[in-house]
């Protein structure tokens, strides 16, 4: 049989958070997740706005990897959100090289 | 300060708005600046084609085959399809309901917008004949490819682009439409929007189902603003579902399955319930999981309802009918990225061995046929309002053709651009209810200075679950009248206690949802009234209770409108132009 119930187990996921109207320097914030099943970054994030801090900023549409736009830097390499699966704990910040909005929301305009 | 300036934060005079920017916003902004008019495109999204329905179509764009053989040289294109059978095929997949008026402009100009998308650098990526065409009509352009080349011409021209924002209103004058207002995520700002036109290109409502293959900002906004503005809606009753989507895991709840895999594909596995039964039997005995759309979801949502469904609350898709050695070897002949890739995902993760287990599959909301009910003009009930694409009803009548629902935003967002662009440039200059935008803007900023509260989260969760089990792919009298009841309550006593429990005003996602909840009860209350009134089944509407296609008594469309704070249906006859529909009771599914 297969099991539907899936064990469930809690990662960490440090994030860094900004806020640039508040001329604050970004500093990280841990939050401790539970994953059931096959969880996506964006799965996670959605967790974490929900249920733990609604004050979360992050982007995204598609959530199927074609509209790009959750793009975040996972443990220093850029990836997509919504598709990438979440296994042990992870660190998330804003793609490089853009303004920033709010935690991982970055202006897209200007550069494309 | 004046009243405006103490109202809001920034003020954007403009000739034509538009709001949204994808595959009919960003057409109808090149076609409404070449009038020479001051043009100002609004979208939710980070930037063009990085949100909205266009991006994630996979997809093809459907012009006459006669056409694609003769004026752009396809070899593989069939000259004995002509402009007349392709309409023909989209009354009959529309189920006769379409606007005849909307669907021979349709028919008309699609070889003409094909060829501004190819001569803006699109590429065709393929021909595909999908069912219900006659002849191949699909080119295929990928959203992803289409959507690039878009930005690249829209960011050439003077059109004004104000990104993150999300409208919320428009704004009304006497007679007519002269603006709207919306948020700013990026600034905080509350915008006003003064406006000689205004367009809305603003998608469906596919959100309000739990599971669905469309982007997260799909919340009928556009559809609901244009009805509280007084403007007329039709076909409020067609949502249109997919038959195969993940319920499970979190990662893809809602992705589609590769449908080679599961219904109408190179290998169709067998749908299965609970009892191992290969329920397409009752419903399809000839063409089993090759049946078609409307029909597949019918009756894959029926064994879920009847409790007859898989864990995670789909039915079973099994391919061990089949030797270890063919599965093996599907690989070999198969491309894979028609079975092992979608969008960023790789199946691999997902699928399981299917030499031995099944894929979970469950009905999925796709698109909206009905919406805003726009004449051959792309104008509203509304002076100054003009709406295209997904957003509006009548081009698609009850069901939408595979790969029509490109073709209706580039020949109506071109359209509405053309028109809009027209009457802003005839208009004199329009002047803003200040006492409007201020009421406005309470019922906007009230969740968000509500202190406590109810949670958003929670109260959309519901809506879906309602929405899913009682107003979705199967309806009836009484799951319709009881979940009527559920929306409005919702609407009336929970939603005026949500509150926002972020304050700040800068990309505040709750804050946004909570303005998006509000439409989507709004748009069930018209899926469930319209549905309810129709008693008959048709296209993307089966009801249980009946199961019958009446062409005597439901050749009509019902148009929704706001009166007196109240909405009120009225029936009108459906406006044929060159084929009169069968007078007959047909079976659910079936044409002829």
């Amino acid at each position: 049989m297969r099991k539907v119930a899936e064990k469930t187990k809690k990662i960490k996921v440090k994030i860094l958070r900004s806020k640039p109207w508040e001329e604050k320097k970004p500093k990280y914030e841990t939050f401790k997740v539970p994953i059931e099943g096959k969880m996506s970054i964006l799965n996670v994030l959605n967790y974490i706005a929900e249920n733990l801090d609604p004050t979360l900023g992050f982007y995204s549409s598609c959530r199927i990897g074609k509209c790009m736009g959750c793009q975040v830097v996972v443990n220093g390499k850029v990836r997509l959100a919504c598709v990438t699966l979440v296994g042990g704990d992870i660190i998330l910040e804003p793609l490089r090289k853009f303004k920033v909005i709010k935690d991982l929301v970055i202006e897209r305009r200007g550069k494309e | 300060m004046s009243k405006m300036g103490k109202i809001a934060d920034r003020v954007i005079e403009t000739d034509v708005l538009i709001v949204g920017s994808e595959g009919a916003g960003s057409p109808a902004s090149l076609e409404a600046i070449k009038r020479g008019v001051k043009v100002t495109m609004v979208t939710k999204g980070s930037h063009i084609g990085r949100s909205g329905a266009t991006v994630t179509g996979d997809a093809d764009l459907d012009v006459d085959s006669k056409s694609l053989h003769d004026r752009f040289g396809l070899a593989e294109a069939d000259r004995r399809d002509s402009k007349d059978i392709f309409f023909e095929d989209m009354l009959k997949g529309g189920k006769y309901l379409n606007n005849q008026k909307l669907v021979e402009i349709h028919v008309e100009e699609a070889p003409d917008r094909l060829e501004d998308l190819l001569s803006w650098g699109v590429k065709i990526d393929g021909l595909i004949q999908a069912s219900g065409h006659s002849y191949p009509r699909g080119v295929v352009i990928p959203g992803t490819k289409l959507m690039p080349h878009l930005r690249r011409v829209v960011l050439g021209t003077n059109v004004e682009l104000v990104c993150y924002t999300m409208v919320t209103d428009l704004l009304t004058n006497k007679d007519r439409v002269v603006g709207a207002v919306g948020i700013n995520g990026a600034t905080g700002e509350f915008i006003v929007f003064k406006a000689k036109a205004v367009i809305l290109c603003t998608g469906g409502a596919m959100r309000m189902y739990p599971y669905t293959t469309a982007p997260e900002e799909l919340t009928g906004d556009g559809m609901v603003m244009a009805y509280r503005a007084g403007a007329e809606l039709v076909d409020m009753e067609f949502p249109m579902f997919l038959p195969g989507a993940f319920p499970w895991p979190p990662a893809v709840a809602g992705v589609d399955i590769p449908f080679q895999l599961s219904t109408g594909g190179y290998i169709a596995g067998w749908m299965l319930n609970k009892y191992g039964d290969r329920f397409m039997r009752h419903w399809d005995p000839v063409r089993y999981e090759w049946s078609t759309r409307d029909i597949l979801s019918v009756a894959m949502m029926t064994e879920i309802l009847a409790g007859r469904g898989s864990p995670h609350g789909g039915v079973y898709v099994s391919l061990k009918h089949l030797p270890d050695d063919l599965i093996e070897n599907l690989e070999k002949w198969v491309p894979p990225e028609f079975y092992m890739f979608y969008g960023g995902f790789k199946m691999k993760q997902y699928l399981p061995d299917l030499r031995r287990e099944s894929i979970e599959s469950v009905p999925a909301s796709h698109f909206f046929n009905g919406g805003i009910r726009i004449n051959e003009r792309c104008e509203t009930s509304l002076n100054g309002l003009f709406a295209a694409g997904e957003t509006t009803g009548g081009v698609h009548g009850a069901n939408r053709l595979s790969g029509n629902a490109f073709t209706e935003m580039v020949v109506w967002g071109h359209r509405s651009g053309r028109f809009a662009g027209e009457y802003a440039k005839g208009s004199g200059e329009v002047s803003i209810d200040m006492d409007q935008v201020e009421k406005l803007r309470k019922r906007i900023f009230d969740p968000l200075e509500r202190k406590g509260g109810l949670s958003q989260a929670n109260l959309r969760k519901k809506l879906q679950q309602v929405a899913w089990e009682k107003a979705g792919v199967i309806r009836d009298g009484e799951s319709l009248e009881k979940a009527l009841s559920e929306f409005l309550k919702m609407r009336e006593e929970e939603l005026p206690e949500v509150g926002v429990r972020a304050k700040e005003r800068i990309f505040n996602r709750e804050w946004i949802q909570v303005i998006e909840l509000e439409n989507m009860l709004s748009m069930m209350e018209m899926v469930c009234r319209t549905s309810l009134n129709r008693k008959e089944s048709r296209g993307a509407l089966y009801r249980r209770d009946y199961p019958d296609t009446d062409n005597i008594n439901w050749l009509k469309n019902q148009i929704v409108i706001q009166k007196e704070g109240k909405m009120e249906i009225q029936n009108e006859p459906v406006v044929v132009t060159k084929i009169e529909p069968p007078k007959k009771i047909l079976k659910y599914g079936r044409t002829e």
